[in-house]
């Protein structure tokens, strides 16, 4: 029994040994994901904004599709398209946008927004305010009300309240103000990480004055002074087509357009009979070729579907839009003119500036697309330099829906103007309610995860600027 | 490491010191008390060593027993053991007793653990060679399939390697993996966790349980509650599969015995959605060539023709002629005709061979064995294939010490086939097509006219020709895996044993998924990916057993021991987009090239400890603790313990009732164990990632961008103040056996209660992230588990018996996270398997019509209903409860044996059919020129009278799955099955005098019958595979049955 004693006590000893080790295996460093950092430069991340909101917030295919077959740009023909054009746009159909906006396009510039700071960079801070108000623009315009004074908090607060869209537009105010002031320091560096503007803080400032000016204008149905506001702000705003806030994209693969890989990989919408009609019957616009493509009918080769119309044969979105390579544009030198033209019409300023000033504008859209447009302009001219009063004005939104073709921008001219341009809602639908949708239905994972999350939005709900025009 | 090596040589030495010892010859015949005739095989051991040996074929054996010991055993299945005291003689024979109630019957419990049935406190059932030979699937844990209850068996694709989901007692965890940890001889492997689950596309791919060789399982063994898997811990915290393989044994008068195992088996394809044959493709009752849908013309009003003025642009695809009315003008060539879109799938085949050699003297056994497992599936080019080796062997040092180690080489691999919601997908392609269109007639075309080299319904758009498919987009993989243990054991006294156990679970699997120019799902472009993974499972076992007799009528078992574990993963993939030459996969084909590696380490560690003390072998008290400690929790929250404890009476041991006639056998048994378990890895940290530029329709954006890098903070916020989550767990039943076990029943009721449950959970966005992990679910599961067995027959000539098994679970979500009430598990937005607090487990969340507070249809002043603007639970997808009956007829040599398996209740989402209502080729599209009522009411509470028509408009509206509420489209999916019918004949008596020493020749059918209200496929499948969202079917591959015909052969 004694010898066994001594191995009992040896094995002991051993599984004691064995077990001590357990500290050195039990390393939670291990824990640490190998193939992830857990900090990046601040460039790094400005390009994955850029990009995302290029892809999703701005250019998405949950907005500007969406929003361009409402504007009657495109005509829904198949699947979900079809019911988008039926005014069958859910909550889980949003989903993936609201999301992506929170999380890869704002809580990454919060990121560049707070390591500027500590880096004291204040041009990183600068473009990192213009993105952010212009996503916060993008957002409360279809959205109303949302979080953000509670938001971006992580599990500190995982339900975020939300703000009023008046509480919102002082913040996009208060956002592009600081951002002025930032890029407009002649001591701002250039940075490294922007794909748009080179990293140039002069030219974050000329975008961040003109969507200073438009989201002065989008009150414009509350503050008669919006006009006269949003004029000044155009003061330093973008100055020619080439200095564009604009995304580029490529022709490799992995490198191109959403609607380019939207029509690629989805298809099913087709342009819109509105559209094409109003550009080739009506105007004989030479843009036509640019935002079109040659219809398969050979008996009308540019046509477009009307409602509840579904053919396969008609002319698709063009390659100044879906082009693999076609830029996605965040705010240009076109809206300003047309900004400008609009505002100088409504401070009544002489019909004259006003005439000069849309056809400016036009110009420089054509200028933008590539437009073979001398001699039709010389028409046109002669056309609008007879027209004054309201013609004119609705001329001019008319002009700026043409000129901001797939741009959910035309989306928020069309509640702002209450619909001047005259466009007419889908008759075919068995939709609740036969009327332009003016709203996107709250977010799914926000209702079911954010009990503060508004209840009773529906798509004819209007936004806090979108007021009801006095019957 | 170097420390076990130490361990190692100690226990080495200390065995060698037995050798020199002085011996004595012991001879002897063993014959059975019922019919004196020798008994074969029976194992004669000294115990408290490693001496022993086997019975001859006579039922003689000699063994030389050093003098020192004065005791042998003599056991034998079926046999009660019996306790020999060596006296002055060296001839010893000894009679052994039948053991008809089992009373001795051993099974392996957790760690490797061999404990008598009668002293478990808890409910385990197991699973023999002879049931998975006969059942012939290719992934053994298919033949668990209605023989076990509480174990869930979904063989998830109708595809040849396709993943299996399997769950025991309802799922524990709502994100965590919640299959069963598999262990093989007694070294737990990387099985259901590895591979298997996929998405909503791509292709079905295996989970690694399929690399294991049937025909080397001696026995599956599935341990149930948590009193059953307290000593595995967490990583069985959702149950275990405990798989015993065949083991060598030394027959004296016999060198070697042979096994030879072959089968065909034949695959038909099972059910298939019904479709329509009598409406053409096209829109507003007009053909269309190239139409999305199959809104056209009736086609017993159309021609073919081939006349050039309306044959012309597209006569490439419209092969036959364009379908022109019966009364136009133009030259015709026949009537138009519909094709059977069904034509497609094909006989599969496999066929199976496997050979073992086993053998071994007193001091070392053998066991070998090759197999060879092929399949072809029913669609064509989907392939499988599987090699495997098996080496195992054992040897005595001296009488102490003995040295044990096995080596499994397996290859598998195959090649398959794009599926599910994927417009490359071999169903969706089929059944979209419209019945006109005959895919048939080619799907590539010599001449590249208008941007598309694809022969489809839609001109080469939309969706591929799943001819085109099969052979242009071919996923194949391989994959090398080594399972390994070295054992050694050794027994310090007749009491008192050690053993030191290290197992590795090696694998690397190679896969390329390429997509050819052209392709739907490539979108034109083609794509080319190339990947890697491995993983390596380390897991060693110290162990300390002892078996002791003290005191009158008492006895312990103690089982001390210490446990590490390392679990290592590595993935490599390489995705080349944008292909330059067709047909030509490499990555050095692509424009855009992009790469990925994945990690995940884990490493554990434990010391855990067992006793059982058992009174007059009456009253059985066991205890068991566990410390963990943990690589994937911070410090300070990363070492945890959890202890079990039960008690199991066998009443029947009482002096009354002691032997008594009717009811021999009689237990009660009640356990209660408390089961933790970590976090994922890497939970804890929140990381940046490449950003994925993705918007849900597209590919979407590749990085790097045009030169740049990019990196975005990851939507999935880390947590570093997570602890393990705990599951409480009781469990009560009983075990009796009537009448000379003629009659056997077995009762469990169990009672889980998960808290602080790990789960990823989705965070509204305006938190800055879309997901993160906490500690904040519970969830309680309960059942009932019955099993009847009965044996109306038993004769010489005739043997008759039945098995019964039943079962059920309510497996409720108490709580997810605050403020979140469901949690989605998987499928599509608005289409979705999810946990909802107060609702069972997995619950089909979507969209409904509108209804009134009696749940009548809301129906509009149009006649139609309206879509409700929210999402509801819509339904269960895991059944009310399941039954199995298997029944075993013999007669002389000839047996029957059938299976029927019951599924009551339980839902799943038809989504294929809603699609297909939505393209107007389904059945149920029909009807689409006759007037209807929906039941219902309108809003003012009248029954809906408007007649309408459930048409084109309404179908690609609202009124389809597609667009729609998917509420239409849940369906029953409970069916009751002829799982397996086998019918075998054995020949071993008639070949007594030849060398062959078994041969029987069966033939085995599965799935032949199936009846179920469901309306598509075979319901038991899953479009995410073994993920724990299941209960979707939308374009999955359809399910088989199958007829095989084996041989087995030994000799």
């Amino acid at each position: 029994m004694k010898k066994i004693n001594i191995k009992l006590i040896g094995l002991v000893f051993l599984m004691a040994l064995a077990f001590g080790s357990c500290k050195s295996w039990i390393d939670t460093n291990i824990n640490t994901n190998p193939d992830l950092p857990a900090d990046v430069p601040m460039s790094s991340i400005l390009t994955g904004v850029q990009a995302n909101m290029a892809y999703n917030t701005i250019g998405g295919n949950d907005i500007s599709r969406v929003t361009s077959i409402w504007l009657q740009y495109y005509q829904g023909i198949a699947r979900q398209s079809q019911s988008t054009a039926n005014y069958y746009w859910l909550e889980s159909d949003d989903n993936n946008l609201w999301v992506t906006d929170y999380t890869n396009t704002m809580m990454n510039l919060q990121m560049i927004i707070s390591k500027s700071a500590t880096a004291n960079n204040i041009t990183y801070k600068g473009v990192a305010e213009v993105l952010l108000a212009n996503t916060l623009g993008v957002v409360t315009d279809v959205w109303g009300d949302m979080p953000y004074s509670s938001a971006f908090q992580g599990i500190a607060n995982l339900n975020p309240s939300f703000d009023n869209q008046q509480k919102i537009y002082t913040t996009i105010m208060n956002l592009l103000d600081d951002a002025i002031i930032q890029l407009g320091d002649p001591t701002a560096p250039a940075i490294d990480g922007d794909v748009m503007y080179g990293g140039d803080p002069a030219l974050w400032l000329q975008a961040a004055h003109t969507l200073k000016a438009r989201y002065i204008l989008h009150l414009c149905k509350l503050q008669p002074t919006a006009f006269a506001d949003a004029l000044a702000a155009l003061d330093g705003g973008i100055s020619s087509n080439d200095n564009d806030c604009q995304f580029a994209f490529f022709d490799a693969a992995g490198q191109q357009n959403p609607l380019f890989q939207f029509m690629q990989q989805r298809g099913d919408i087709s342009m819109a009979q509105v559209f094409i009609d109003t550009l080739n019957l009506v105007r004989h616009d030479p843009r036509l070729p640019l935002f079109a493509t040659v219809s398969l009918d050979t008996t009308r080769p540019y046509f477009g579907n009307g409602w509840g119309e579904t053919s396969n044969d008609a002319s698709l979105p063009g390659n100044a839009v879906a082009s693999a390579a076609a830029p996605v544009p965040f705010v240009t030198y076109v809206e300003a003119l047309f900004i400008k033209a609009e505002c100088l019409y409504q401070t009544n300023a002489p019909v004259e500036q006003v005439r000069i000033a849309l056809i400016d504008a036009v110009t420089a859209s054509m200028q933008k697309f590539g437009a073979d447009y001398v001699t039709w302009m010389t028409f046109y001219s002669s056309y609008i330099n007879v027209s004054s009063g309201p013609p004119l004005y609705k001329e001019i939104m008319m002009q700026k829906w043409i000129a901001l073709y797939n741009q959910a921008e035309a989306f928020n001219d069309w509640r702002r103007t209450n619909n001047v341009i005259g466009l007419s809602a889908n008759p075919t639908t068995a939709a609740q309610k036969n009327e332009i949708p003016r709203h996107y239905p709250e977010a799914q994972t926000e209702v079911n995860y954010n009990p503060n999350t508004p209840k009773g939005i529906d798509l004819w709900t209007r936004v806090w600027w979108d007021v009801a025009p006095a019957k | 490491m170097r420390k076990f090596t130490l361990i190692l040589a100690l226990l080495l030495m200390a065995g060698l010191q037995g050798v020199f010892a002085q011996t004595r010859v012991i001879t002897g015949t063993v014959t059975s008390s019922e019919d004196k005739q020798p008994i074969p095989g029976v194992t004669v051991v000294v115990p408290g060593t490693t001496i022993g040996t086997n019975t001859g074929m006579d039922g003689k054996y000699v063994l030389a027993v050093p003098s020192k010991y004065t005791s042998l055993t003599f056991s034998y299945v079926g046999m009660k053991t019996k306790a020999v005291t060596i006296g002055t003689a060296t001839t010893l024979d000894v009679v052994l007793d039948n053991d008809v109630m089992n009373m001795d019957e051993v099974v392996v419990t957790a760690i490797g653990i061999p404990r008598e049935t009668k002293a478990l406190s808890y409910s385990v059932q197991e699973v023999g060679a002879d049931d998975i030979m006969k059942s012939a699937r290719t992934d053994a844990v298919n033949s668990l399939q209605g023989k076990v209850s509480d174990v869930q068996v979904i063989n998830s694709a109708g595809v040849a390697g396709g993943a299996t989901y399997v769950q025991i007692r309802g799922a524990s965890s709502i994100t965590q993996n919640n299959q069963p940890l598999y262990v093989i001889d007694g070294i737990p492997i990387s099985g259901s966790e590895s591979g298997g689950t996929y998405g909503v596309d791509g292709v079905a791919t295996s989970n690694r349980n399929i690399d294991i060789n049937p025909d080397d399982i001696e026995s599956m063994n599935v341990l149930k509650g948590g009193a059953a898997t307290a000593l595995y811990g967490l990583r069985a915290a959702s149950g275990a599969i405990i798989i015993t393989t065949k083991k060598g044994k030394s027959t004296p008068g016999k060198k070697m015995s042979v096994n030879f195992n072959t089968y065909i088996q034949f695959d038909k394809v099972s059910m298939l959605p019904a479709l329509q044959n009598e409406y053409s493709q096209g829109t507003g009752g007009q053909w269309v060539s190239g139409g999305r849908t199959s809104w056209g013309a009736k086609i017993d009003t159309m021609s073919l023709s081939k006349d050039p003025s309306v044959w012309n642009k597209w006569k490439n695809f419209d092969i036959g002629g364009s379908l022109v009315p019966n009364s136009s003008s133009v030259s015709k060539i026949g009537p138009a005709q519909s094709y059977n879109p069904y034509n497609f799938f094909q006989t599969g085949v496999t066929t199976n061979n496997s050979l073992s050699l086993m053998g071994g003297t007193d001091v070392s056994t053998f066991y070998f064995s090759f197999s060879d497992n092929q399949s072809k599936g029913i669609v064509p080019n989907n392939t499988f294939r599987r090699n495997t080796f098996k080496l195992a062997g054992d040897t005595k040092l001296g009488e102490k010490v003995k040295l044990s180690g096995t080596a499994n080489y397996m290859i598998t691999g195959g090649n398959r086939l794009q599926q599910g919601s994927n417009t490359s997908g071999v169903m969706l392609g089929l059944l979209r097509t419209p019945t006109t269109f005959d895919n048939a007639a080619g799907y590539m075309l010599p001449d590249v006219e208008n941007g598309t080299i694809q022969r489809s319904y839609r001109h080469g758009r939309g969706y591929d020709n799943p001819y085109w498919t099969a052979n242009e987009n071919q996923y194949s993989d391989h994959l090398d895996r080594l399972i390994g243990s070295v054992q050694v054991d050794y027994y310090a006294t007749k009491w008192l044993s050690v053993t030191y156990r290290l197992g590795v679970d090696w694998w690397g699997r190679r896969w390329k998924d390429q997509m050819n120019i052209y392709s739907s799902t490539a979108f034109g472009d083609g794509w080319d990916v190339d990947g890697q993974e491995t993983e390596k499972d380390m897991n060693s076992d110290l162990m300390i057993n002892i078996d002791k007799d003290f005191a009158k009528d008492f006895n312990i078992k103690v089982l001390l021991g210490q446990n590490m574990t390392r679990q290592y993963y590595k993935g490599l993939s390489s995705t080349a987009n944008g292909m330059v030459i067709p047909e030509y996969y490499d990555l050095n084909n692509g424009t855009t090239i992009s790469s990925a590696t994945t990690t995940n380490e884990i490493r554990r560690a434990a010391i855990y400890g067992d006793a059982t003390l058992s009174w007059k072998n009456m009253l059985y008290l066991s205890l068991t603790g566990r410390n963990d400690w943990t690589t994937t929790l911070v410090q300070g929250k990363n070492s945890f313990f959890y202890p079990s404890v039960g008690l199991g009476w066998i009443f029947t041991q009482l002096p009354g009732l002691k032997d008594n006639k009717i009811m021999p056998y009689g237990k009660l048994r009640v356990s209660y164990a408390i089961v933790a378990k970590d976090a994922p890895a890497y939970s804890t940290i929140t990381y940046y990632n490449t950003p994925a530029v993705l918007d849900g329709w597209t590919t979407g954006l590749v990085f790097p961008w045009n030169g740049s890098n990019a990196f975005s903070l990851s939507n999935t916020l880390g947590n570093n103040q997570l602890k393990p989550e705990k599951t409480k767990t009781w469990e009560v039943g009983t075990d009796l056996k009537f009448w000379q076990n003629r009659v056997g029943f077995s009762y469990t009721f169990f009672h889980n209660k998960g808290q602080d449950l790990i789960l990823s959970v989705p965070i509204a966005a305006s938190t800055g992230y879309s997901s993160t992990t906490l500690n904040a679910a519970s969830m309680t599961t309960y059942g009932h588990e019955v099993t009847l067995d009965i044996v109306p027959i038993k004769s010489k000539n005739w043997n008759w018996d039945i098995i019964i098994n039943w079962s059920c679970i309510k497996n409720n979500v108490d709580a997810l996270a605050p403020n979140i009430n469901q949690i989605f598990l998987g499928g599509f937005e608005g289409s979705e398997i999810d946990a909802m607090v107060g609702q069972p487990y997995r619950t089909i969340y979507g969209y409904d019509w509108v209804r009134d507070a009696k749940g009548n249809m809301v129906i509009g002043p149009d006649g139609y209903p309206v879509e409700r603007a929210d999402m509801s639970a819509l339904g269960n997808v895991d059944p009310k409860w399941t039954g199995g009956l298997g029944t075993n007829l013999r007669w002389k040599d000839l047996s029957l044996y059938l299976l029927f398996d019951v599924k009551y209740g339980g839902k799943m989402w038809d989504g294929t059919r809603g699609v297909l209502d939505y393209f107007g080729t389904s059945a149920g599209t029909l009807n689409r020129d006759e007037w209807y009522v929906f039941p219902g009411v309108t809003s003012s509470g009248q029954v809906n009278t408007v007649p309408v028509k459930l048409d084109e408009n309404w179908r690609t509206g609202i009124g389809s799955g597609f667009v729609g509420p998917m509420v239409d489209y849940v369906e029953n999916s409970g069916w009751v099955r002829l799982r397996t019918v086998t019918l075998s004949y054995n020949f071993t008596h008639m070949l007594k005098k030849t060398f062959i020493k078994g041969l029987s020749l069966y033939f085995t059918g599965t799935n032949l019958w199936i009846s179920t209200k469901y309306k598509g496929i075979d319901p038991e499948t899953n479009l995410l595979g073994a993920s724990n969202a299941q209960g979707i079917d939308y374009f999955n591959m359809p399910g088989t049955k199958s007829y095989t015909v084996g041989l087995n052969l030994s000799f």
